[in-house]
Order: structure tokens, then sequence, then C-alpha cells
């Protein structure tokens, strides 16, 4: 969940604190950041060799977060001359971990670092030299996680340097940028986001998937009791759902081959979901939630064939599902929502699902808080062959007791040949998958066979599946 | 397959080019090295680091006093499989440096490795967390 982004725009030459009140440089820091010729960006003033680190004054929920930005290098650096992003930065000295590309003596060669500053003194923990193309956009991260501090280009995911062990600084601190001895105009530092790389989901509301032929799908949000979503006319899809309270949630569904899944849930104080579809034939569903302040669990339906469980870390306040062990897994389904606001029962957007011949759909959720829902990598997905989807997929999600740092699974989900279906939870309200009544037959009327005693009259057999 | 080295840290620490880094930074190699950290004299606790180089070409690090090449090997090589004259330069650098290691008590290459990490971590003061004041 981003907990700051900063286009970083203003008017031309205004310092960046001047630009926008929330950022502010470390404590005896001299270099500065201004407002870059374009009014959206900022870049560095002649000043030389002196660094310029920037913190915002946006308070990380956790010490787990990210920071990144596009920078863009326009000319050649002079040597020494580095731009990049900080975290974990002090209020009161000149301490932080940094990212950043530093250049050396020939343009456009140099190495990309990642430091520790402590008390205004430097080490540099990792590096790997590099060279940049002048005009090139790349976009910076560094990741922090407890003691492992990485370095990210251009959303890879792997690291380019790291992780390092960064159990030196180990206060959240603040976000931030810096520039150091790069003249003017020469480079660009734009889109800086802060992100707790969490995802946090809604409580008390419920979703309502309506018409679904020979498809599985979707679990949506609901946030602060109110939103609800439904989709219908869903073929042969496998989906998710996700669901926004405070921030944004994310949900993995797994590609397992012809089935379906997953409804994802928390909030901030608030920790779960439960799902229980009902009506539901060869269709599973899993809830998920996570906890506030505390780890989550993602727990994959018992009985499901071909899916593994997972335990997902998520972090204060937020909600990952990301099952493992699943061959094409694809991540689905996102949301987010500003914080203490309502999500809605508004949009849906249908979102197509690669490989999937007869096309599928995630529901969405947006509303006035922001959430939305953003499948995506659902390309490996595969459809719900014979999932058959008789009536209504209702998927309602309650929120247990706040500071219940656990997750809710409902629903034991059972292999029935290709397709998955849900067993709904015990309890009142859940209309029976599938019945059987077999009468009793005549009296006199059954056959015993040889060697076997017997010849009492069978009783009927009336069963309900849930 | 790690390519480790033992590298002497540089630096005085000031931030414009003085950073504190392994010797093996002079070259253009991927370098990833922990400085455990002195929070009372905010300095490395130690002169030395163990430095992974995942790219760049180390044949530059020879004759550089500065860095000592441990064993290419695997982890898990059992001590006594370790090519002789490679085992006995890493003995001659540890002993130089005065990092105490018992090589033949050691099972593996990883273990030595493990025990040369936990005397960096080791100095006159234990380090502790910098706690920052928000």
């Amino acid at each position: 969940m981003e907990f700051l982004r900063d286009p970083l725009n203003g008017t031309p030459g205004d310092d960046l604190t001047a630009a926008n009140g929330a950022w502010v440089r470390q404590p005896g820091i001299t270099g500065a950041l201004i407002i870059a010729p374009d009014g959206e960006s900022v870049c560095t003033t002649a000043t030389t060799n002196t660094a310029a680190y920037y913190r915002s004054d946006a308070v990380p929920p956790s010490p787990d977060y990210s920071v990144s930005a596009d920078v863009t290098i326009l000319d050649a650096m002079v040597n020494a001359s580095a731009v990049g992003v900080i975290g974990r930065a002090s209020s009161s000295a000149i301490t932080h971990y940094q990212v950043r590309f530093a250049a050396s003596v020939t343009a456009p060669n140099g190495a990309w670092q990642l430091r520790r500053i402590v008390n205004n003194v430097a080490s540099t923990l990792a590096s790997i030299a590099g060279t940049y193309v002048a005009g090139q956009t790349i976009n910076v991260k560094m990741v922090m996680s407890g003691n492992a501090i990485s370095l990210y280009l251009d959303n890879s995911p792997t690291p380019l340097l790291g992780p390092v062990n960064g159990s030196t600084i180990v206060a959240a601190g603040f976000p931030g940028l810096l520039g150091s001895n790069v003249t003017g105009t020469r480079v660009r530092i734009d889109n800086f986001v802060a992100d707790d790389g969490q995802v946090a989901s809604g409580a008390d509301g419920a979703a309502v998937v309506t018409g679904v032929a020979s498809g599985a799908q979707v679990g949506i949000a609901a946030a602060s009791g109110t939103a609800a979503t439904a989709v219908a006319g869903v073929a042969a899809a496998v989906v998710t759902g996700s669901s926004a309270g405070h921030g944004s949630a994310v949900a993995a569904a797994p590609a397992i081959s012809a089935s379906a899944l997953v409804g994802a849930a928390s909030a901030a104080g608030v920790v779960a979901a439960m799902a229980k579809p009902s009506g539901v034939a060869a269709v599973a569903q899993v809830g998920v939630a996570a906890a506030a302040g505390g780890s989550a669990s993602v727990a994959s339906p018992a009985g499901v064939v071909a899916v593994a469980s997972a335990t997902q870390p998520a972090a204060r306040g937020a909600a990952s599902a990301a099952p493992l062990g699943v061959g094409s897994a694809a991540v689905v389904g996102q949301a987010g929502a500003a914080a203490g606001t309502t999500v809605p029962a508004t949009a849906i957007v249908g979102v197509g699902i690669g490989a999937v011949a007869s096309v599928a759909s995630v529901g969405a959720v947006a509303g006035a808080g922001g959430a939305t829902c953003t499948p995506a990598g659902v390309g490996a997905a595969t459809s719900v062959r014979d999932a058959i989807a008789t009536g209504t997929i209702r998927i309602p999600a309650t929120a247990a007791p706040p500071g219940v740092a656990a997750f809710a699974l409902i629903g034991a989900a059972v292999a029935v040949e290709h397709g998955l279906f849900a067993r709904a939870p015990a309890g009142a309200g859940y209309m029976p998958r599938r019945s059987e009544y077999q009468a009793r037959p005549a009296q006199g009327g059954h056959q015993v066979r040889p060697g076997q005693a017997g010849g009492a009259r069978p009783a009927a057999i009336q069963k309900a599946y849930r | 397959m790690k390519t480790l080295f033992i590298a002497t840290i540089i630096g005085d620490g000031t931030d414009a080019g003085g950073d504190f880094r392994p010797a093996t930074s002079d070259y253009p190699v991927g370098a990833i090295a922990e400085i455990p950290w002195d929070d009372a004299a905010n300095r490395p606790l130690n002169t030395w680091t163990v430095v992974e180089i995942s790219s760049g070409d180390t044949a530059a690090f020879a004759g550089d006093a500065r860095i000592d090449a441990l064993p290419v090997c695997a982890l898990e090589t059992p001590v006594a499989q370790i090519d002789p004259a490679q085992l006995a330069g890493m003995r001659a650098a540890l002993a130089r440096r005065g990092i105490g290691v018992a090589l033949d008590s050691e099972p593996t290459f990883g273990s030595i490795v493990a025990a040369i990490k936990r005397r960096a971590g080791e100095g006159s003061v234990t380090p502790t967390k910098v706690q920052l004041t928000l």
C-alpha cells in the first residue's frame, strides 16, 4: 500500500521543500533539490560535491517498505555525482540507507551502490558496475524488509544488489530522495513512491456473483460493511476476489487446473474474512485474511488437489495472498482504497484473462475510497472447464474480532475430477450442493448375493452434500 | 558457487567519496559485503570483511595485498577436500589478519566461512541497533 506518492511537480527553481512542505532536508545537509525546468520533476543544483538528502514527513507504517523513483540522466554526470533514493531516514541525524547511481571519472560509467549512512559516516555495503544511457529513465527502488535491504531496477523481480544486512538502522524513519554533485539539469527525479508493500482489505461486506456459467469467479471486496459486487456471465474463468478497506488488497490466485479461487480480506485492526460459497457446483473458494500489525497467513483450501497452502508475510494492516507451490500461479485482483474510506458497491471492471478461451472476468471494486481491482498476470490462468455454477455464488465476508492475527479459512475445497468445489461451512444458511435420495426398496424385492448373509431390507438413503 | 574474498575495509567514512568499503570496490566488480558496525565509535568493527563477488573479473585482485581469496568451492565441501593450496592460502590470510578460526575443527568450507563472518561481527564493542529519534 502506497503511503506516499509525489510526482515532484512545482514551480521550476523552487526548492523541493518549498514546492511541497512535506519534504525536509536531513539535518546538516546543504545540498539542494529543486524543481526542474520542466516543472514536473526535481533536479539538483550545481553545488559542488554536496549531498542533498531530503526526506518526506510521511510516516511509514513499519520499517519494512520500499522507496522508488524514476531517474533520468540527461547528460554526462561528473565524477562522484550521484542520484537515488533513501529510506529509514532519521529526522535528527544524517542516518539512512540509500541506493544510488554514482558516476565515475569516465562517463557513462559508474556504479550502482547500496549504502548506509550513520551519523554522516558512510559505508558502501554493495556495489556493482553500471552505465547509463543519456535520456533513459530508470526506476530505482530500494526495498527494506527486516534486516534485508535490496536495490531493484525497473521493477525487476530480482534485485540488482542485495539483500545486504540492514540491521544497523532498524527504525522506520522516513523515505526520501538524494542527489549529489549533479550539475543542474543533468538528472531528473520523478514519480516518487513509498510503499509498505502490503495489502489491506475490508470486512463486513459481501460479494455476489451471479449467472456464472461453467466457470468460477470472483470474490470481491467489501469495505466497512458496504461494498458488494456482482459479476455475471462469466464463463470458464479462474479467478479471485480481493477486497479493500484501508488500502489495497492483493490476492494471488493459483492457476489451478480447473479450479477457481479466492477471497482475500483484511483490514487494519480487522482480521478475518469468511467466504462461503453456496449453491455452487465444482467451484472452489477460499477465504484469506490477514492481520493488522502482524503477519498474515494464507490458507489454501483443505483438500484441494494441486493447491499448496501458503503462508504469506504481511505486515501491519495488510493482507496478501499468494498461494505457493502452484505451477502457474497468477496474481489476481488488486484493490485499494484510502484509509478510512468506504468502498461502495459500484463498479466492476471486467478484465480479460489470457489463455482462457471463453474469456473471463474479474470483479473489481471501485468506489469513493478509490478502491480498484486490477487483476494482473492472469495469463496463466486456466479455465474451470468442468466447473459448473448453478445459480449464484455468494461470498459474504465478515470480520473476525480485531487483533486476531490469523486468517479465516472457510470452505474446504474438494477436487471433483477437473473441477473443485467448496464445501460450505457448518451452520445454517447454506443450501446443499447436492442431495441424494434413494427410496427404500420394497419388502422382499431386494437381492441377496451368493455367500452374503442377510436379506434384511435396506433403509432409504438421503444425503445432502454441502 | 560463491566467490568469496576477505578484503580490507578502506575509506574514512566521509560521504563525499570516502565511504567505508571493501578494497574490492576499487575494481569494476559486483560485490556485497557486510560491514559490522561499532555504534560507539561510529565506524566498522573490524578492518576487514568478507566480500561476495557476484560479477566481474576477479583476476585483477591478484597481487593486491588488501584482498585475499578464499577457496573456490561449494560451501558444503568438506575441509579435507578443499584444494590444499587454496586451503593453505586461506590459512595464511587468516593468520596474517589475526582472524582466529580453527580451520581444522570445522567440517566444511561453509562452516569456515560462517566462522569468519562471526568473527567479523565480533569487536571490542558489541554491535547494537541504531535507534532513531523520529
